[in-house]
């Protein structure tokens, strides 16, 4: 860890301690973190000159003290623009990191809006998955084309998910249905479908997931 | 005011609810599964975690146990057959359930707690899931378990975006793959009462079973003999992993091939109709008629006025019967099935509205109980108080009518038996041959029970003593008459016809003592 690194964290143990430390509970916290015993001695030794040299330290006899000052109020959308400038001081930084970590842990706090938030995400990548499964094993099963594509149209069907039009159909344009491979297609023209589009029935509403893709 | 959420201990699944909606529990679906093992060590553990173990160390649907009366499970364990407390693994998983509510924000020790149950359960078994419910540290009292097939009628009414003004008749036909519950509701509003509340163990499981049957006739018709494979037991084990997957696709298709694996059938599928799956399903939905007609004749009774009415409404044809109800209410997975709405559409009239209970039917009852407290509900079919006979200055203590205890049998109805009403004679209480006791009535629902005999207040009514003579009954229409050593006494259940708001007081039981006048 760089010497500006372990400044920042003795800044932090400080800061959350609210009262004077000596280094032997500094690097007590530091041990609890994981940092061995002869790491920890080093390290205080390699950033004990910074700290006592810290604008925003005190040196009380031999213990230290986070003497401030407190950030002005940032949001955390100005505390992120601030941290992506260099030359800050390292208590500024950390104050600032600070203020962008919290807002984090606010917006990842579990709720019940979160877990259903998580829980429709699944759904809907689960669909993908099961999708997946079925045709490697209509594969395995060495299902014979026909009914593996009526296989399939069932499967999307249970899905709410209705087709526009079948691939290899003759039809005749229509825009609001179909989407030319290339070029324009007036409306009416013959065409034939090259690949499917998709309807999804959401609640009584008819969602438009894809055109069906022709050519003339 | 503290908040109300529901838990909904299915004999498959465990769901939780806010009034917002349901809240995942599961690792990746919304509920839980009801499953509970024991590992190499001895420990317990529940849900997904389950699965992990060997089958012979995981109990399924231990809710059973309540529904069957049984105390313990066994489980093969390293050190042995292990006989385990099914009271004990079931605490753990409404434990586990509550934990992982909170771990999502659904704080459900901070809050009452309704619990679902079975229409089926009797006094005994409701108490049993509500001692289990506070030993999980959930704040439930017996007021708070609600009848599946009523919370399921409640998650209806509160997505209903408007309330007719005059009374409804609502039955909800909740299919599940435990067992079929059915109850009748009259609706005003916001007031619920339940004329009728049942359920048999008629699993809607076993359809999978019959397919995966019918599947074997269906290739044998077609040349392949399961029984002549190289592995029927693994072939058969194939097509009853099939089964669900053919009920669940024929809901929105009429005919699928359902996928075989070549080099063991020697074919890769096989097609099967909906029409194939109507006819496996029909013995179970004719003995679905027949109880949901038993439902419509005891829902019928809080309004009749002597036993010859009852008597009628015994025999009453199923169409004069289905004709009084405006809407039937699906709720369950197997209620999916197109088969359940097309037979129950032919029972019931045209003007009978067919409707589900909300979008995702397998989450309607978690959903009901957690907006239950919002309704009115009184159940006319199991009051929730108990009728105790004290004497010996209340040493002696008998039970004459035990909360949830149904006011009559599905069998009573059946045989069309013109005498219909719950009776407990002093014979069966074992009561003294003479001496004096005292009625005393203790109301599980938080609201005092007004109830008079004679005039006077049925609670601390006066008793002559007698084995020969001593008779109390209660009709469905809220009639009450006592025969003791001195006299007979007529008398009614008065609100019988309100509809008492749930209580928002969280009293518990209330006894409720008054001087004979």
């Amino acid at each position: 860890m760089s010497a500006d690194a372990l400044l920042e964290t003795v800044v932090r143990i400080l800061r959350d301690a609210g009262k004077a430390l000596s280094p032997g509970d500094i690097r007590d916290v530091w041990q609890a973190t994981g940092m061995r015993k002869a790491a920890a001695d080093k390290a205080w030794a390699e950033v004990q000159k910074l700290v006592k040299a810290h604008p925003q330290v005190g040196v009380e006899g031999s213990r230290y003290r986070w003497l401030g000052p407190e950030l002005p109020e940032v949001s955390p959308e100005q505390a992120f623009e601030l941290l992506l400038r260099d030359g800050l001081p390292g208590p500024r930084r950390t104050a600032l990191a600070d203020v962008v970590r919290e807002a984090l842990s606010v917006s990842n706090e579990s709720g019940p809006d979160v877990a259903r938030r998580r829980q429709a995400q699944i759904d809907a990548v689960r669909q993908l998955a099961e999708l997946a499964s079925e045709v490697e094993e209509l594969i395995a099963n060495e299902t014979e084309p026909p009914v593996m594509i009526r296989q399939i149209r069932a499967w999307v069907k249970r899905s709410g998910l209705d087709p526009v039009g079948r691939a290899g159909e003759a039809t005749k344009f229509d825009r609001t249905k179909h989407r030319p491979i290339m070029g324009r297609i007036r409306d009416g023209a013959s065409v034939m479908v090259v690949r499917p589009g998709y309807v999804w029935n959401r609640g009584g509403e008819d969602v438009l997931l894809g055109k069906a893709i022709v050519e003339e | 005011m503290k908040s109300r959420n529901g838990l909904d201990f299915g004999t498959s699944t465990i769901f939780v609810a806010s009034p917002d909606g349901v809240v995942p529990i599961g690792e990746t679906w919304p509920w839980m599964p009801s499953l509970v093992g024991c590992v190499d060590d001895g420990s317990v553990i529940v849900g997904e975690h389950a699965l992990e173990v060997d089958d012979s160390q995981v109990v399924r649907s231990v809710k059973r146990c309540i529904t069957d009366g049984r105390a313990f499970v066994q489980l093969d364990t390293p050190v042995g057959v292990r006989d385990m407390r099914a009271d004990d693994l079931m605490v753990e998983m409404l434990r586990e359930s509550a934990r992982r509510a909170a771990a999502n924000g659904l704080d459900l020790a901070s809050g009452a707690t309704m619990l679902g149950c079975p229409a089926m359960w009797d006094a005994p078994q409701r108490k049993r899931l509500h001692e289990l419910a506070r030993r999980a540290g959930l704040d439930v009292t017996l007021a708070d378990l609600i009848d599946e097939p009523v919370a399921a009628g409640i998650a209806w009414l509160s997505e209903r975006k408007k309330a007719p003004s005059k009374p409804e008749r609502v039955l909800v036909f909740d299919m599940g793959g435990g067992t079929l519950d059915i109850a009748v509701l009259e609706v005003q509003g916001k007031d619920v009462s339940v004329l009728a509340a049942l359920g048999v163990a008629e699993a809607g499981n076993a359809l999978d079973t019959a397919i995966a049957e019918d599947l074997e006739y269906a290739l044998a018709a077609k040349g392949t003999d399961i029984s002549m494979l190289e592995k029927p037991k693994r072939a058969r084990a194939r097509l009853q992993h099939a089964a669900p997957d053919v009920k669940v696709s024929l809901s929105s298709v009429a005919e699928l091939d359902v996928k075989l694996p070549r080099r063991e059938f020697g074919i890769a599928s096989i097609p099967y109709g909906r029409a194939q799956l109507n006819e496996v399903f029909t013995p179970q939905m004719d003995r679905a008629e027949v109880y949901v007609a038993t439902a419509l004749r005891i829902a019928l009774l809080p309004s009749a006025t002597d036993a010859d009415s009852a008597h009628d409404i015994a025999r009453a044809p199923v169409e004069e019967l289905t004709e009084q109800v405006d809407v039937v209410v699906l709720s369950g997975g197997m209620t999916q099935i197109p088969y359940v709405t097309e037979r129950l559409r032919n029972m019931f009239g045209k003007g009978t509205r067919i409707e589900p209970a909300c979008a995702a039917p397998e989450q309607a009852v978690a959903t009901g109980l957690a907006r239950a407290s919002g309704y009115g509900l009184v159940s006319k079919y199991r009051p929730a108080f108990d009728i105790l006979l004290e004497w010996d200055e209340g040493r002696q203590l008998r039970t004459v009518y035990e909360a949830f205890t149904p006011l009559l049998g599905m069998r009573q109805i059946a045989q069309g038996l013109a005498d219909l009403r719950y009776v407990c004679t002093g014979r069966q209480l074992a009561l003294p041959g003479r001496g004096t006791g005292r009625l005393r009535v203790v109301s599980h629902s938080g609201q005092a029970v007004k109830a008079t005999l004679n005039g006077s207040n049925l609670d601390g009514f006066t008793v002559a003593l007698s084995d020969e003579d001593f008779e109390f009954s209660i009709y469905p229409n809220g009639r009450i008459h006592l025969s003791d050593a001195k006299g007979d006494y007529q008398g009614s259940l008065d609100g019988w016809h309100a509809a008492p708001a749930v209580p928002q007081q969280r009293a518990g039981r209330t006894a409720s003592r008054g001087p004979r006048s």
